[in-house]
């Protein structure tokens, strides 16, 4: 098992370096570039940028501006936000919070949502649960993000005027954790909705199958009662499948957040993203690119350990 | 309106749509544009955000555009950019695929490992990352798409051709003289037809989906040229005043989305729903065959689609590898997930 971690960690971390490399010389070799947008059009002089350029090191040779720039990583110095003027790992630390709230509830209630109906829909399978469960999964399947973002604020805000259609809580004075939660379920219903939908197809894909298998029917033929036989034993046999769809929607998350933080104004990492790539604010992209990274392969990491877990016999090769 | 009404019908029900349909509305969609007198672009001021009626069936928008000749050119544009992108994925994705299931030995491993590491990232993050280094017109927005979807065709073309390349018939071609690539290319190519079809329909969905997420997101197509992501930036901010703006687009995504999905239950959802179809079970030491290192790869390569992705062949079972496989070749179930 330990060696099996390790050759995953060197794995993960020669991922990690590659993508780093890669999205700093993509970045370096935009037309324009950061000077352009310093400066604005009306402003812009040759000179100018080359004295920005300058300033910021930008006309020394690729090589030079990589090996800086990852000797200033390696000390914890992630370069400075050209919009914000301060440094880009602050700049994306303290948007880390909101991301961190959104993301985590939406993994756990698509989660718990997803698996729930997959195995409601699994157990009564062919019944009207079943064909209503998957039609709505399908449906949410069908419906991108920011249009299912709009749809509910056009029917929950807009003519219902249940729940605000914006932001982190109500502007210029202190929210009370009721308030702050009517602002997060939209939200968060918005980001869960696609992922619990794939989780609970995928599901219920699986636990038919355990359903049938010849494990169940001794445990049956055992005694074991209906409730038991179902979560313990069918969802123990459909567990792989699910665990590696769940970790594929962790990492899918970031791409959800990008879209779900614009249309509900939340001031997380994926507005950031958007607002950043707009100005072309190059060390907080690299910041956020290493975070997004950082995630996925995490999300690698844990799926094949709880593989390892679920099922010993899965070797690592 | 109503044909796509009836595609979420559709998706009630346990038929697919035939192809022939989903055709003939793409094709009218393309067209309907340039036949009917329609100004996208033309500004009525007199006329700002007019709910639907007889001379605006849509409605118009801000701008006194008529939002139904709007939709209807939009529909060009994403589809047209889908369609491409598609293209262009799938095209890479067969030759990549290829080149590895023939090459083998370090060619192999080398593209697989870039398979790996492209899957790896969350696509529309690369996508937008690039729209930060060059602002995309269509070009460069069919060149992105296309080149963050071409991983999961390749994997599944790999893992067909791997199959195909132990058949007997490519020994006796192999046995007359025929060259690695000239078998590839007569003999294995031909039988990827279905599957290419099925791996064109979920990209071609996927394709649409970032075009529309990108340009929604401001990155993408401009406006005022619409496409139905960039219809909805709009829409949003007269949510309250004017719906209509927003329900239009978005409603023609979801059931453009849909009937893919449906479409000869290519799509993942569309395999699932009718999952119960060919879902006799799946023996339990076959699913657990698969998951040694098999990561976050995409779940359509998984064992929950394999058996009816592919013709009913034995060579799924290890315990039925036709003893003439060449030596060295790991299991097909081994094989197909290219871990």
């Amino acid at each position: 098992m330990l060696g099996f971690l390790g050759r995953r960690l060197l794995q993960a971390a020669l991922t990690l370096g590659t993508l780093v490399a890669l999205v700093f010389l993509a970045l370096r070799l935009a037309p324009g570039g950061p000077a352009y947008v310093l400066l604005g059009a009306d402003r812009y002089t040759p000179e100018r940028a080359a004295r920005i350029e300058r300033q910021l090191g930008l006309d020394r040779p690729l090589p030079e501006q990589l090996g800086r720039w990852v000797r200033e990583l390696a000390q914890g110095e992630l370069g400075s936000s050209v919009f914000h003027h301060r440094p880009a790992l602050a700049v994306v630390t303290e948007r880390l919070p909101a991301t961190l709230l959104l993301g985590g509830l939406a993994f756990l209630l698509s989660l718990a949502g997803g698996v729930a109906a997959g195995v409601w829909a699994a157990v009564r399978r062919e019944g009207l649960t079943d064909r209503l469960l998957r039609s709505g999964a399908v449906l949410l399947l069908a419906t991108p993000s920011f249009w299912l973002g709009i749809g509910l604020i056009l029917v929950l805000s807009a003519w219902l005027r249940w729940l605000p259609s914006a932001g982190l809580g109500p502007v210029g004075q202190a929210a009370t954790l009721l308030e702050r939660v009517r602002y997060l379920l939209l939200p968060l219903f918005t980001l869960s909705a696609s992922h619990a939908a794939s989780l609970a197809l995928y599901t219920r894909a699986a636990m038919v199958d355990a359903l049938r298998h010849e494990a169940i029917r001794t445990a049956q033929a055992m005694g074991a009662r209906p409730r038991r036989l179902v979560w313990r034993h069918a969802l123990a046999l459909a567990a792989v499948p699910i665990v590696t769809i769940a970790g594929l929607n962790l990492a899918h998350f970031l791409e959800g957040s990008l879209v779900v933080e614009s249309v509900f104004a939340w001031p997380g990492i994926g507005q950031l993203t958007v607002a950043s790539v707009a100005r072309r604010d190059y060390p907080v992209l690299l910041v956020i690119s290493l975070f997004a990274g950082a995630v996925v392969v995490l999300a690698n990491l844990l799926v094949d350990v709880t593989h390892r877990w679920l099922d010993p016999r899965v070797v690592a090769e | 309106m109503k044909a796509r009404l009836a595609g979420i019908g559709l998706a009630v029900g346990r038929r697919p749509p035939s192809p022939v349909y989903v055709l003939l509305l793409l094709t009218g969609l393309l067209l309907l544009p340039t036949v009917m007198p329609l100004h996208p672009l033309q500004v009525d001021l007199n006329a700002i955000l007019q709910p639907p009626s007889w001379l605006h069936w849509l409605g118009t928008d801000e701008n006194g555009r008529d939002v139904l000749a709007r939709v209807l050119v939009g529909a060009r544009g994403t589809l047209g950019i889908g369609l491409a992108a598609t293209l262009l994925a799938v095209t890479l994705g067969t030759a990549v695929g290829t080149a590895a299931a023939l090459g083998g030995g370090a060619v192999d491993a080398v593209l697989m490992r870039g398979v790996d590491a492209a899957l790896a990232f969350p696509s529309l993050f690369a996508i937008l990352l690039c729209a930060a280094v060059l602002p995309p017109g269509p070009g460069e927005l069919i060149l992105l798409i296309g080149l963050t979807g071409w991983m999961s065709t390749a994997r599944l073309v790999r893992g067909r051709m791997q199959e195909l390349l132990a058949s007997p018939y490519v020994e006796a071609a192999r046995a007359l003289g025929a060259s690695r690539t000239a078998i590839g290319v007569w003999h294995l190519l031909p039988h990827l037809r279905a599957l290419l079809a099925v791996a064109g329909l979920v990209q071609l969905a996927r394709a649409i989906l970032a075009e529309a997420t990108i340009s929604f997101l401001g990155f993408g197509i401009q406006p005022p040229a619409p496409t139905w992501g960039n219809l909805l930036i709009g829409a949003q901010d007269y949510v309250f005043t004017a719906p209509w703006l927003a329900l239009a687009p978005g409603l023609a995504l979801t059931a453009t989305l849909l009937l893919l999905a449906m479409l000869g239950s290519g799509g993942p959802a569309g395999r699932l729903i009718h999952s119960e179809r060919g879902g006799a079970g799946t023996p339990y030491r076959d699913r657990h065959a698969r998951p040694r290192g098999a990561g976050l790869g995409e779940p359509r390569c998984s064992r929950l689609h394999k058996p009816r992705l592919r013709s009913p062949d034995p060579s799924g079972s290890p315990l039925a590898q036709p003893f003439h496989a060449e030596p060295g070749r790991r299991s097909s179930a081994a094989r197909t997930e290219g871990a």
